[in-house]
């Protein structure tokens, strides 16, 4: 038996993440998506929160620095957790203030005569000190953190699913998102010459005298005989290639014919 | 609610029948949402590129004013809500008392226009606009009324293309995010807290239903609860709705910004606060805000959660216009614009301010 030394490696953390996109995505071409997105999240939160082993690239392929890493990452989690609990129990304060509110609030003009009095009177008791709950959720560092984990996540998987339905749908020889949005690009840009043409004439309208006139009209004339003349060249060649694709077509067909 | 409980069958009937439609009616509204004929002044497309339409409004009343008005409106929701309805609605108003109005519409963002960013839109969209107006209402001077985001872009205009701005017009803009001055935005957009190219790597431009959502939280409880217990009431006490009706259809109808204006909009305003500091630079040239010395009318709510009135304030000291007066209204962000108190607000303090200074 050969004694391979990257037998004695400890597990590489990336491998799961790595195999799992070679095996949907891994096959398109490079983008925006980060085949390691979540791992780099969970890595880079571990770095934060100042867990981080030293840099060295040997070491980290040690099955045992990974339990240790596998540890940090644990004890991190559960420092979250803690967190947010903490921050729960802030908010008890501010249930204790709806609790003894709602009832004075309900009650203080008589009993409520119809169901949406009732209603009225329980969103002006609940509105106040609700509100302020939120906001006290929605400032929280530790909340803010989770929030953006959450995007982050959230947004990793969204280009995934797009990946992967545009791979589906190319594959099935149809018009994927991606196609439509080049096309669109066209013509948006197409759209925008013109409007530089049509602001040309504007100008051509107002406030020129004669002279600029006829020597911006003539450049005009220039510049769209050299368009006329480029497109009859693409027109030329594309006539040729199309000439071409029957030849080999008929050529191919005429080599079935005689292979029989 | 009906007061009186009728005690014979068919009374009781009716009762049930009517308590049924009105209970539908709420139902269908939460479920579908609001639907209300909203952007009813007559108005013509004098120019359009990519999605940007610019909109020239008639009116019966003869043109009183020399000067036209550019409004520029801000790209998270649809403009209709300064033209909301007949009778409450800023731009008839100002048509009504002899302004030339124009507004000049983004459009609604597709995937192709992911890279669009604010140099595109202040440098190759808005000059064209501007020459459109000027050509369309034969004069050489226009005011430029920018509204929120429409303001900011409104500023960098200015600061570039000064010529021809007779008047400038800032309605609840940003100016100065430091922050001190962005409250909870601010805290949201912060560096640690939110990085824009996850949103745009993901999606291109910024989701519709994610800006809904960032407003909506600025407000949860009143946004989220109170519209609907507001709407209940209106239903089951026969008040009328039709201003709620456009009112929710316009909040309810977010449209997608453009992933580049939305990173720059989150790093080099909530994060570096460049446009306040001097360092905005649009295809390489500075926007620089003492540039600007037309003069100014800077308008903000006190109530408005969205924009704080220090960040609009900031304008005040940063332009170099001489002429140039801040207005503090007891308003939130859209409340500004329309509504009872915009009637006596808003609107009568525009027109006085533009009258002797459109001529």
């Amino acid at each position: 038996m050969v004694d391979d030394p990257g037998s004695r490696r400890g597990p590489d953390p990336t491998e799961p993440w790595r195999r799992l996109y070679q095996a949907t995505v891994g096959a398109l071409a490079p983008g925006d998506l980060d085949a390691l997105g979540f791992h780099r999240q969970w890595s880079a939160d571990r770095q934060g929160s100042g867990e981080a082993t030293s840099g060295n690239a040997d070491e980290s392929r040690d099955g045992q620095v990974f339990l240790r890493q596998l540890a940090g990452w644990t004890t991190e989690s559960g420092r979250r957790t803690a967190e947010l609990a903490a921050l729960m129990a802030r908010l008890v304060p501010r249930c204790g203030e709806l609790a003894r509110e709602l009832p004075r609030q309900m009650l203080g003009n008589g009993l409520p005569t119809d169901p949406l009095d009732f209603t009225s009177r329980l969103y002006d008791a609940t509105s106040g000190p609700l509100s302020a709950m939120i906001r006290d959720l929605l400032t929280d560092e530790a909340f803010l953190q989770l929030l953006r984990r959450l995007l982050e996540n959230w947004a990793t998987a969204e280009s995934l699913g797009a990946r992967l339905s545009e791979d589906v749908f190319r594959r099935l020889q149809l018009a994927t998102s991606s196609d439509t949005t080049r096309v669109a690009t066209l013509v948006v840009g197409l759209d925008e010459k013109v409007d530089r043409l049509e602001d040309t004439i504007d100008d051509l309208d107002h406030g020129q005298d004669a002279r600029t006139r006829d020597d911006e009209l003539a450049r005009l004339r220039e510049q769209v005989g050299r368009l006329e003349e480029k497109l009859d060249r693409l027109l030329a060649a594309a006539d040729d290639e199309n000439g071409r694709a029957e030849q080999v077509g008929n050529g191919a067909g005429n080599r079935k014919v005689a292979g029989r | 609610m009906t007061s009186h409980v009728p005690t014979d069958q068919p009374g009781l009937d009716a009762l049930r029948e009517d308590l049924l439609d009105k209970v539908t009616r709420g139902a269908r509204l939460i479920l579908e949402g609001a639907h209300a004929e909203t952007g009813q002044t007559p108005k013509e497309v004098i120019w359009s590129r990519n999605k940007a339409r610019l909109y020239h409004y008639w009116s019966e009343t003869e043109r009183q004013h020399r000067v036209p008005i550019l409004f520029v409106y801000a790209l998270l929701n649809r403009p209709y809500c300064l033209d909301l309805m007949p009778g409450n609605s800023f731009i008839e108003f100002l048509v009504d008392e002899g302004f030339d109005v124009y507004l000049l519409d983004w459009g609604i963002a597709g995937p192709e226009d992911r890279d669009q960013s604010f140099d595109d839109l202040v440098l190759d969209y808005l000059p064209r606009a501007v020459r459109k107006v000027l050509r369309c209402a034969g004069t050489d001077e226009f005011t430029l009324f920018g509204y929120c985001m429409g303001g900011s872009m409104s500023l960098m205009y200015a600061s570039l293309f000064p010529e021809g701005i007779k008047n400038l017009i800032l309605l609840a803009t940003p100016v100065d995010c430091s922050p001190e001055h962005t409250g909870l935005y601010g805290q949201w957009f912060a560096e640690p807290n939110h990085d824009p190219r996850v949103i745009v790597n993901a999606y291109g431009n910024l989701p519709p239903q994610f800006a809904y959502t960032g407003t909506a939280l600025l407000n949860p409880v009143t946004n989220y609860i109170g519209k609907y217990v507001n709407m209940w009431e209106m239903i089951l006490r026969d008040k009328p709705m039709t201003g709620w009706l456009a009112m929710s259809k316009w909040a309810d109808e977010a449209i997608p910004m453009p992933g580049g204006v939305y990173k720059q909009w989150v790093e080099d305003f909530y994060q570096h606060n460049r446009l306040a500091k001097g360092e905005l630079r649009l295809r390489g040239r500075r926007v620089d805000l003492s540039a600007i010395t037309a003069p100014l009318l800077n308008i903000a709510g006190s109530k408005d959660h969205l924009v704080f009135l220090p960040q609009a304030e900031a304008a005040m000291d940063l332009l170099g216009s001489v002429d140039k007066e801040f207005v503090e209204l007891e308003a939130g962000h859209v409340g500004l614009l329309t509504g009872r108190g915009a009637k006596k607000g808003l609107w009568p303090k525009v027109r006085d301010w533009l009258e002797p200074r459109s001529t």
